[in-house]
């Protein structure tokens, strides 16, 4: 245990005497975070492909069944029906963009009367939200009535744990911090290769230590590394650009879960090649690969169906959905169980391969 | 000379003063406090292959304890391969590897007992020298007041104690040597096994160094020295195993060596003028010099003189550790 603690802490000192280590897992993964969140950020605003729009018929009258009908016939929106609490749980989760409730009475009035209807969206995707709320609107009233619809379409609140983020970068800070942990987790891939090119693994492999804890020593200070990136991705974003999270103690257990991924899959690359850029070529393509899949660099929301199926397998797409909830879109613990379960899980099993490779491999 | 931190000074004369081969014993007491006159490493019949290369094939090699072992071969000899398995890196394929009590390399507590200054530098660049004693002594479990004063031992020993908040990268490469000796054995082990400790040092830091293996060999450390500098193991060993193409092909004190495998003194002499008929001499090259292997060179030349003839230069080469490995394989140590 002590070994592996001072192998960590040679590792960090070694990493704070280099100073283009130091920008390379630190500066460049910051800026790479608010560069790509900036990106990220217009084109969730931009985006304008079908999304998934419950809808909540409480009237079952004929009304109802001729607007949702108006609204299938369009191409902006992919209707589906619901009941009022799943449709809200999908909105707040994010897997539907919004829901549209008919309530009780719609349509059911004399001839000509106008109803209202109940519209709310997902914070995170505004534009995609006025785009479905224009195209809705004109399907409430006729064109005489053209003036009336804004009136029509009346928000409803939808029963989240939190408002709704109090301004864009709580909405990319998700992504931003994944991009800096990923960047963070990759300076590290190499430091294993590096040992041996060094010729300093001659020297632990003849020392007592186990294979196994100068793994372990390498995966503590990947682990504290990213804990301290994502330490001035918070402070920064938190006193530069006002984000505050929603809940910080689901927050650091997120981005615990989060770090624990990235430093396993870490020690798993850093075993598998012989020379640095080897290894540094195959843990930036694991890792864009895994961003590209798992929403971290085109938004979910962007992909086609079977992408968004496919981006299961990525650990990117569970960080975000773990870092939002904590961040602005309120999560019950059990909502917060199952991304970190198979963050940590991930970490895990990557540790365990690395672990394994490592003990099998020549000296 | 004296060295803090060494337990157990001897004047460096002394140094070589280990156990004829014959008197080996001990071998099962175990232990640096067994037989003082014990076997500190015994190989036998260790083989290595990596693929179709046999970098080890069968040797058989005895280290005892404080003595000096020179292993001295050409690249390629299979000399940093045998010192790996003994150090417990490398597992051999076929043989046995025993430290004292029967202790095999491979298991890690036997470890502590062995120090290997690896032939390339083993060292982190970026930490200094005082922090990579101090990171290698807590690998071998050292901590606090006995840590502290195994560091500064190191310092000493690599005569670095006034850089020792310098960064290795700024060290010459006779200083990062001098470090990567004093890493090696900041744990105190029993063996040290230094592998090519001098490869592109000065001559001065090369001189640190024999006088830092000299210490260490005092304080009753076991070292194998391998390298393929004969002038390297005429300094510091008594013995010496001549090893090529993964075998030991010769292995005894360094004069008992010479004296059986170097051959005749080598004698080049440049006369004068031309010698009288009556002297019985090979046929002289065109510039009066003559080149011929004797056992008796001084006799020889003697005799040259009585006769009356003048020498204008005169070479005498005797036989060394250079003229044993060309008998045993017909070829130079660094060819």
């Amino acid at each position: 245990m002590w070994t592996a603690i001072h192998i960590a802490v040679k590792d960090l000192r070694l990493l704070a005497r280099d100073r283009v280590a130091v920008f390379w897992a630190f500066g460049f993964p910051v800026l790479f975070a608010l560069f790509f969140g900036a990106v990220m950020r217009g084109g969730v605003d931009d985006e304008s492909s079908p999304v998934r729009l419950m809808f909540v018929d409480d009237a079952d009258t004929p009304a109802a069944q001729a607007l949702r009908e108006r609204l299938s016939a369009t191409e902006t929106v992919q209707v589906e029906d619901a009941e009022l609490e799943q449709a809200e749980r999908d909105v707040r989760r994010g897997s539907a963009l919004a829901l549209l409730h008919v309530p009780e009475g719609y349509g059911a009035g004399p001839a000509g009367a106008l109803s209202q209807v109940e519209f709310a969206a997902d914070p995170s995707r505004r534009g995609d939200a006025e785009l479905v709320r224009g195209t809705i609107a004109p399907l409430l009233a006729p064109i005489e009535n053209a003036a009336k619809r804004p009136s029509l379409l009346v928000d409803r609140e939808l029963d989240l744990e939190t408002a709704a983020p109090a301004n864009g970068w709580m909405l990319v800070l998700p992504a931003a911090l994944l991009w800096g942990l990923m960047g963070c987790a990759a300076a590290f891939a190499v430091s294993m290769v590096a040992e041996r090119t060094r010729g300093t693994l001659i020297r632990l492999h003849a020392s007592p230590v186990r294979r196994g804890t100068i793994l372990a020593g390498k995966a503590l200070a990947c682990f504290l590394a990213c804990v301290a990136d994502a330490a001035v991705l918070l402070l920064l974003a938190r006193f530069t650009l006002d984000v505050s999270p929603v809940s910080m103690a689901g927050l650091v257990i997120a981005l615990a879960s989060v770090v624990c991924c990235f430093a396993g899959i870490t020690m798993a690359l850093a075993v598998t090649g012989k020379t640095e850029q080897a290894v540094a070529g195959a843990g930036w393509s694991t890792l864009i690969v895994m961003a590209m899949l798992g929403g971290g660099m085109v938004p979910l929301s962007a992909m086609p169906e079977w992408l968004v199926s496919v981006s299961d397998v990525s650990p990117v797409k569970w960080g975000i959905v773990a870092l939002e909830r904590t961040i602005w879109r309120g999560f019950t613990w059990t909502d917060l169980l199952v991304p970190c379960a198979v963050l940590v899980g991930v970490g895990a099993a990557a540790y365990a391969v690395g672990a394994i490779l490592f003990a099998r491999a020549p000296t | 000379m004296t060295f803090a931190g060494w337990t157990g000074f001897l004047e460096l004369d002394d140094c070589r003063v280990a156990p004829d081969h014959a008197a080996v014993s001990g071998w099962e007491a175990g232990g640096v406090g067994g037989d003082p006159q014990g076997v500190a490493a015994r190989l036998q019949g260790v083989t290595k292959r990596f693929g179709e290369t046999v970098a080890v094939n069968g040797l058989d090699l005895e280290v005892l304890r404080s003595e000096c072992l020179g292993l001295l071969g050409p690249n390629g000899a299979g000399k940093s391969t045998t010192l790996s398995m003994l150090a417990g890196i490398l597992e051999p394929d076929a043989g046995t590897i025993e430290l004292p009590g029967k202790a095999s390399p491979r298991v890690r507590s036997t470890r502590r007992r062995i120090g290997i200054a690896p032939q390339s530098l083993a060292l982190y660049p970026e930490l200094t020298a005082l922090e990579n004693l101090d990171f290698f002594g807590r690998v071998y479990g050292l901590s606090g007041e006995r840590l502290r004063a195994r560091v500064e031992a190191g310092l000493e020993l690599a005569r670095l104690k006034e850089s020792r908040n310098e960064r290795v990268r700024n060290f010459s490469g006779g200083m990062a040597r001098r470090l990567n000796l004093a890493c090696a054995v900041v744990h105190e082990p029993d063996l040290l096994l230094a592998d090519e400790p001098t490869v592109g040092v000065d001559p001065q830091s090369r001189n640190h160094l024999f006088d830092s293996i000299e210490a260490l060999l005092a304080s009753g450390m076991t070292v194998v020295y391998s390298t393929h500098y004969l002038e390297e193991v005429e300094r510091l060993c008594r013995r010496a195993a001549i090893i090529d193409h993964g075998r030991i092909l010769a292995m005894d004190l360094v004069p008992r060596l010479i004296e059986q495998h170097g051959g005749s003194a080598h004698l080049r002499v440049q006369f004068v003028e031309g010698p009288s008929a009556v002297l019985d001499l090979p046929e002289l090259s065109p510039d009066l010099s003559l080149e011929l292997a004797t056992a008796t060179p001084l006799q020889q030349l003697a005799q040259w003189s009585d006769a009356g003839l003048r020498f204008r230069s005169i070479d005498v080469r005797e036989p060394n550790l250079e003229s044993v490995f060309l008998q045993l394989t017909g070829r130079s140590l660094r060819d």
